[in-house]
């Protein structure tokens, strides 16, 4: 990166004791909120609007997320602005503040450095560029440093010197402030300095003063919206004293323009500049603080009917315009758009003028205009409708003076037409000699043009020959008719210039040839020089309707194709059902519409982005998965990685991200209105890949509900059918041991085994029996109130098994309630979970139910002494068919758990398990129920005489 | 013997023989049904 322009070489670094300085602390001591995007609104009364102060808190919300943004801003280099920045962080730094020197340049000024001794140092990025090994700032280290220092009393800070610095080639932004704004959207505070020459919208002015042009430039936006702007201040005598004593650092090649550059009267000018800046800064803050407060002296202090349209184009005046409109925006506080009038003329003559203006208009919109290419083939016209639809009332336009005068007639136009709107007239520097170079340069390469030329010439030639030829029969008016066709054929095929070349090539071989005396330009009879006028005008007028109808037609066409190309898209797009076959249309798209090469990146389940087939280049996926994860543009043509080959371009659909569309332009970058075009294409992507996903959610959970229901009836019907013949197998073994004679012994053990299988297979198929009927949906609880001691009375009872291995403790509190409870249902639920505990814990062990009230819920806990849960399945084990080990002795198919939560969810409670620990030892899982507690009824008697009365007729 | 006399209407065989045995033992007079028009027969018989 070399510096295109001395001056923005050297930046100071200097290092006097900071005694003589004056340092101004310019600080609003309150939220700084953003000048230049209030919404529209104007209302009469004096309220503050709603919608304004709504968004104002939406910005002062987004400001608290963001990291804060402080500038130490001087006149220019040497007056201390490092020195002022490592001060300051001094003692930010003993206050405890977590901050890191991201890249800070002392000169090697022994002052500056001791100052920076101590503070933590950023290790610099080496980068090797074009041979040489560069040190750069490191933004990822940066970034990790404030992952790393997030969420503390202080945000993380970075101190970045040089705001308006170049990054190297090949980084990920090739400016510094665009690092900025990454680490600032991070939640990093950042400090960094910058001079008064450095700002967008002051750099002509500063460029004009001092006669050197500084390229590297920070939008105004940045500045405004800082959170806290220092000025570092030193009186020019001062400041030339220092230089004098050489205590401004200057690199050996540029010490004769900095003489230039420090001259007393530039220093006081640009001193003026700075302070001046500042003050607007300061203003615009008391202006939006007056508006919080609803202190606006009866009116609102402004209204967007005053907002300003900059005219780019060519003719029409380009950066200077710009420049003036942003400046005017800025101190009036005004929003403003800046508009490059697309007139069909222009297209195919000035190309080059057109890539200029599509520049200017880049540079309009860093510094904060709307732009817009309204296309139209009345730029006057144009910009009226345009101004009107989007209340713009000044109307900023360029004018040069003694040039071309349909030029001037603009301006009349516009100010015939809108009496109601200001039009500024914005001096444009006489650019004569560039603008031939450039004409001259233009008539090489483009051969199209040689060729109309040639072809008008040979035209020309032929029809003289033509009318040679048949000079005796043809009246003189038929060989005027005859050119005239030839201008209107060049015309149409070949353009204005061709065809103005065969009108006056023409009128002189018409009069050469033809009119009397033959073969001489003399002209015997004074009737001829008005054909000859006529002729000239007819086919002058002729060939410049036609060649404007023809580019108009081309214009039209072109248009026509795009949006046919669109419409083509879309409703391919809407037949797709798969990503694959949205890639291939998006492919074929690009390739058609642009020649170019693309490939489609979708992201999948875990938003990691996967390369559809039928990519036509190769995409850098860090690139595309940072443009996946900001969700903005990156890549060639943007501020992010320009220097990678492919556009990346976020697909934005109305969920959320669906992936990113990188394109690879062929040459060039692309044009505003194919940006457009492509983005466009990208959200119809974005909504055809949402609408896939959707697609495919539908799908899946249609199957989901199909094969539950699959499952459900399958298992009821099997429940069934089991059911009748395991109930014959327990009766039948039961009755073995009533029949006479009684059975002998071996025979009657056999009997019991025969009983006991039976009974516990029948308890497996009655659990995927309850499953299977709960989970119908159809199915009707029977509640009643009850107290929980008959309950737990009664699931105790079931388990015969119990009471012989395991001692069981009940602890049930004094004040427990009623509950209503089906009773059958919530006795399994105990049933499941002691018969669990006496399948899953060794003998002896204890088991403990216990149950108390909190607040409007009783909560039943069942602890046992077993092995517990295992270990981060503690939810799982409530799933149908889910056991607490894979590969087991003991039986069961794990539909306790399962009915368990069922029973307990359809009473409106929930349950789940959990480990007990004691000494950080696991003793014993837990299984813990929570039930709402209801409103009992009073016990009046009548009550208990319904409850009696519900239970005698089930 | 008891005097109760007992029908059992039952469709399945296995469990309509386990009942009817399990009330043979205590002595009640049995009487078996596989559907409700052959029960009500039966008792007119009786």
């Amino acid at each position: 990166m070399g510096y295109p322009v001395p001056v923005a070489g050297f930046d100071e670094a200097y290092g006097d004791a900071a005694a003589t300085e004056n340092i101004f602390w310019c600080q609003a001591g309150m939220t700084n909120l953003v000048s230049d995007s209030f919404p529209t609104a104007a209302p009469d009364d004096q309220r503050p609007d709603p919608d304004v102060l709504l968004q104002q808190v939406q910005q002062e919300e987004a400001r608290a997320q963001r990291g804060r943004l402080k500038i130490f801003f001087g006149a220019s280099a040497g007056v201390g602005k490092t020195y002022a920045m490592l001060s300051a962080a001094r003692t930010a730094h003993a206050q405890g503040v977590p901050l890191i020197i991201g890249v800070v340049e002392t000169h090697g000024r022994a002052e500056t450095e001791a100052l920076a001794v101590g503070l933590p140092l950023l290790p610099r990025k080496v980068v090797s560029y074009r041979g040489h090994t560069l040190k750069e700032f490191d933004l990822d280290a940066a970034l990790a440093f404030g992952t790393a220092h997030a969420g503390g009393p202080e945000p993380p800070l970075v101190l970045l010197d040089e705001l308006a610095h170049s990054n190297i080639a090949g980084s990920r932004h090739p400016k510094r402030w665009q690092d900025v704004e990454e680490l600032l959207a991070a939640g990093i505070d950042v400090w960094s300095t910058m001079n008064v020459q450095h700002l967008e919208s002051l750099n002509d002015i500063v460029g004009g003063i001092t006669g050197i042009r500084v390229r590297e430039t920070v939008p105004d936006t940045l500045f405004d919206t800082a959170e806290e702007v220092v000025i570092v201040d030193l009186p020019p005598d001062e400041l030339l004293a220092r230089l004098a004593a050489g205590k401004i650092y200057i690199p050996e090649q540029i010490r004769h323009a900095a003489a230039n550059f420090f001259r007393k009267g530039n220093l006081i000018a640009l001193r003026e500049l700075a302070l001046r800046r500042t003050a607007d800064r300061v203003d615009t803050q008391m202006q939006s603080w007056r508006r919080t407060l609803g202190v606006t002296d009866g009116r609102l202090l402004w209204s967007t009917r005053d907002a300003i349209l900059a005219c780019v184009g060519p003719g029409m005046g380009g950066e200077a315009v710009v420049r003036t409109a942003a400046r005017l925006a800025a101190q009036t506080n005004l929003p403003w758009h800046a508009v490059f009038v697309d007139t069909s003329s222009q297209r195919r003559v000035d190309e080059d003028e057109r890539q200029q203006a599509l520049r200017v208009l880049k540079l309009a919109q860093e510094l904060g205009a709307t732009i817009a290419m309204p296309a139209g083939t009345d730029a006057g016209e144009v910009l009226i409708r345009y101004a009107r639809e989007n209340n713009l009332s000044r109307l900023v336009l360029g004018w040069r003076s003694g040039r071309r005068y349909w030029r001037s007639s603009l301006i009349e136009q516009l100010a015939d037409q809108t009496p109601d709107m200001d039009v500024l007239q914005v001096p444009l520097p006489d650019d004569k000699r560039k603008s031939s170079q450039t004409r001259r340069f233009r008539m090489d390469p483009a051969l199209v043009y040689w060729q109309g030329y040639v072809i008008a010439i040979a035209v020309c030639m032929l029809v003289a020959v033509a009318a040679t030829l048949l000079h005796g029969t043809l009246d003189m008016t038929n060989i005027v008719m005859l050119f005239l066709m030839a201008v209107v054929g060049v015309a149409l095929r070949y353009g204005r210039g061709p065809a103005m070349l065969t009108t006056f090539l023409g009128v002189a071989l018409f009069d050469f040839f033809f009119v009397p005396p033959h073969l001489s330009f003399n002209v015997s009879d004074i009737q001829y020089l008005i054909t000859f006028a006529v002729m000239l005008a007819v086919a002058l007028v002729i060939g410049q309707l036609t060649a404007g109808l023809h580019s108009q037609a081309e214009v039209a066409t072109e248009r026509e194709r795009r949006v046919r190309g669109l419409y083509q898209m879309s409703r391919e797009l809407s037949a797709a059902l798969l990503a694959e076959k949205v890639a291939e249309v998006s492919a074929h798209f690009i390739a058609t519409e642009f020649a170019a090469k693309s490939a489609l990146l979708v992201a999948d389940r875990n938003n990691q982005l996967q390369i559809q087939p039928g990519a036509s280049t190769d995409v850098d996926m860090a690139v595309a998965q940072w443009c996946f994860d900001k969700g903005e543009a990156a890549g060639h043509g943007t501020y992010t990685l320009p220097s990678c080959a492919c556009l990346m371009l976020p697909l934005k659909a109305p969920m959320r991200l669906r992936g990113v569309l990188a394109v690879q332009p062929v040459q060039t970058m692309f044009t505003p209105e194919q940006r457009q075009l492509l983005d466009t294409c990208a959200s119809l992507l974005a909504i055809s890949l949402e609408r896939i996903h959707y697609i495919q959610v539908a799908q899946d959970s249609i199957v989901q509900m199909e094969s539950e229901r699959l499952r459900n009836s399958l298992l009821s019907a099997i429940s069934h059918d089991l059911r009748t013949p395991l109930a014959s197998l327990v009766g039948l073994a039961d009755t073995l041991n009533l029949v006479s004679p009684p059975l002998p012994a071996p025979q009657a053990e056999i009997a019991g085994a025969i009983r006991q299988s039976a009974r516990r297979m029948s308890i497996l198929v009655n659990n995927l029996l309850d499953m299977a009927h709960l989970e119908s949906g159809k199915f009707q609880l029977h509640c009643e109130w009850l107290p929980l001691e008959e309950i737990v009375g009664s699931a105790l009872a079931a388990c015969t098994s119990l009471p012989e291995r395991h001692p069981v403790e009940v602890q049930l509190a004094e004040d427990l309630p009623l509950l209503y409870l089906d009773a059958v249902l919530f006795e399994r639920v105990l049933t499941n979970l002691l018969e669990n505990a006496v399948k899953y814990t060794p003998a002896g062990t204890a088991i403990r139910i216990s149950a108390k009230v909190l607040g409007s819920s009783v909560c039943i806990t069942i602890d046992d002494e077993g092995p517990g849960l295992p270990v981060g399945r503690e939810e799982s084990v409530f799933g149908k068919f889910e056991r607490g080990s894979r590969e087991t002795a003991i039986h069961g198919v794990g539909l306790g758990l399962a009915i368990c939560r069922a029973i307990v969810q359809v009473h409106g409670g929930r349950i789940y398990g959990e480990n007990r620990f004691e000494q950080g030892h696991v003793a014993g899982a837990r299984f813990v129920i929570i039930l709402p507690r209801g409103e009992p009824p009073q016990d009046d008697g009548s009550e208990a005489q319904a409850v009696l009365a519900d239970r005698d007729n089930p | 013997m008891n005097e109760a006399r007992i029908l059992i209407v039952e469709d399945e065989t296995n469990i309509r023989r386990f009942v009817r045995l399990a009330l043979a033992t205590e002595g009640y007079e049995i009487f078996e049904a596989t559907s409700l028009p052959v029960q009500i027969s039966l008792i007119r018989l009786a």
